[in-house]
């Protein structure tokens, strides 16, 4: 429910909010099945923080304490899990991109609101408080904006992109190209490319505290011949007679090189694996061969 | 829909309230979610209890129980073309069979005891009726 006057109220108020960040116990996917959901808490996976300040440049900053008497509890969401909740299909491409600087935490949030009790028994639009203690939420989530949210001071556990931001910036191996025969090559003799690179890296991270190891596999091997074609294969190759990545040539200079797309896997303190949302390349050094045309000659073999 | 239900007014907003949940156990018992959809707008509670229904529906099972118990419905706090209202909800114990009537312990629930809840609604005025946008419990 979409509550402008209170919006425009929180604005003015400084640009101070109170918010809590939780995986509604009542989503679909969230583990209950029975027709009536109680709200219980934050979920294990929540991310609890307490402040959204507005900057005059119309961004939203989130830190970790409220004032006293703060008349509402917030709750962000990521806008994928509200439109697709059923499915609970979220991926990276339903997000819109916050721009951040390197240091910052800034992700695309729904932000809903819902009011708590106030000291005297009262609520800040006379909702009726059920008798409940200050401080309780009462009554139903109200959906209040969606934007750009900087959530660095509430340190959530790096997201999937985040962690792909650094999954980008990794020194993952340069895979050198190895070609058949050594050397020049034979027009009419297919060139065998194989590498022989580590096709698995493991890093360990810190991301603003938190222990991300991220287990980065080479998954496809693009193989530039230098002739125009590229082969691509998922695998690294083999020597002869083991090949599974060949290519023919007319006679003259070429130089290859190998292209190498890695996925990536992640963990963050030692929880659940989650694969990294994207994908990275790395470029091998290129080697020059030459393929000459051998010509047949006959010879005497008693001589 | 009750007219009752049908008026841009407190106690259209009240009656809206009761008319939904009576949806809710309705299509627990026939297993049919659709109303419950029909009359959401971005509810997530209620798309969640149609979807449970629907999945258990594809797989044969069948709801016993589960109803919601409507307690004390409050005077809603009334904004523009839109309604917070209180009120108190308990559920009935639920017990889910599968197709062979076995009963599935971790589908089923026990008795809710009434708790406190607040629904969102907005005005449509195209269909002149209230939509569930919000029903949170406890």
């Amino acid at each position: 429910m979409s509550r402008l006057p209170y919006y425009a109220t929180v604005v003015l108020n400084a640009f101070v909010v109170a918010w809590v960040f939780a995986s509604p116990a009542s989503a679909a996917g969230g583990g209950c099945s029975n027709t009536l959901c109680p709200e219980v808490g934050a979920a294990p996976s929540a991310l609890t923080a307490s402040y959204v300040s507005g900057s005059s440049g119309g961004g939203w900053t989130a830190s970790s304490s409220a004032p006293a008497d703060q008349p509402w509890t917030y709750r962000l969401t990521k806008p994928c899990a509200i439109s697709d909740q059923e499915a609970g299909a979220c991926g990276a491409a339903d997000f819109r991109e916050c721009p951040a600087p390197p240091d910052r935490v800034v992700e695309d949030f729904v932000v809903e609101q819902r009011r708590l009790v106030l000291p005297g028994d009262r609520t800040v639009d006379g909702f009726p408080t059920g008798g409940q203690p200050p401080g309780t939420p009462v009554g139903q989530w109200d959906t209040l904006l969606r934007a750009c949210i900087d959530i660095t001071a509430l340190n959530p556990p790096p997201s999937p992109d985040e962690v792909y931001r650094y999954f980008r910036t990794l020194p993952l191996p340069e895979l050198p190209t190895r070609q058949q025969p050594p050397g020049d090559g034979l027009s009419g003799l297919p060139v065998v490319f194989h590498t022989d690179g580590p096709t698995t890296q493991t890093f360990d991270l810190d991301i603003r505290g938190f222990d991300v190891d991220i287990v980065a596999t080479a998954s496809s091997f693009t193989w530039h011949t230098g002739d125009g074609t590229d082969l691509v294969s998922s695998d690294p190759g083999a020597p002869w007679p083991d090949h599974s990545v060949s290519h023919d040539y007319r006679s003259g200079t070429y130089t290859s090189s190998l292209t190498t797309t890695w996925t990536g896997t992640y963990t963050v303190d030692g929880g659940a694996p989650a694969d990294v949302p994207g994908t990275t390349t790395t470029d091998g050094p290129p080697v020059t061969f030459d393929v000459l045309e051998a010509r047949p000659v006959l010879v005497n073999p008693y001589d | 829909m009750p007219d009752e239900a049908r008026a841009q007014t407190p106690e259209g907003a009240q009656a809206f309230v009761r008319y939904y949940i009576d949806l809710i156990n309705r299509t627990s018992t026939v297993m049919d979610a659709a109303p419950l959809r029909e009359f959401s707008d971005g509810c997530r509670d209620c798309n969640r209890i149609a979807t449970n229904v629907e999945e258990h529906a594809a797989l044969g099972h069948d709801y016993q129980g589960g109803q919601v118990v409507i307690g004390n419905v409050l005077a809603p706090v009334m904004g523009d073309g839109e309604a917070s209202v209180p009120l108190y909800v308990g559920q009935t114990p639920l017990v889910v069979r599968d197709g062979s009537g076995t009963v599935l312990s971790d589908e089923s629930s026990d008795e809710i005891p009434e708790m406190y809840a607040g629904i969102g609604l907005r005005w449509d005025d195209t269909r002149q009726t209230w939509l569930m946008q919000d029903f949170t419990v406890g």
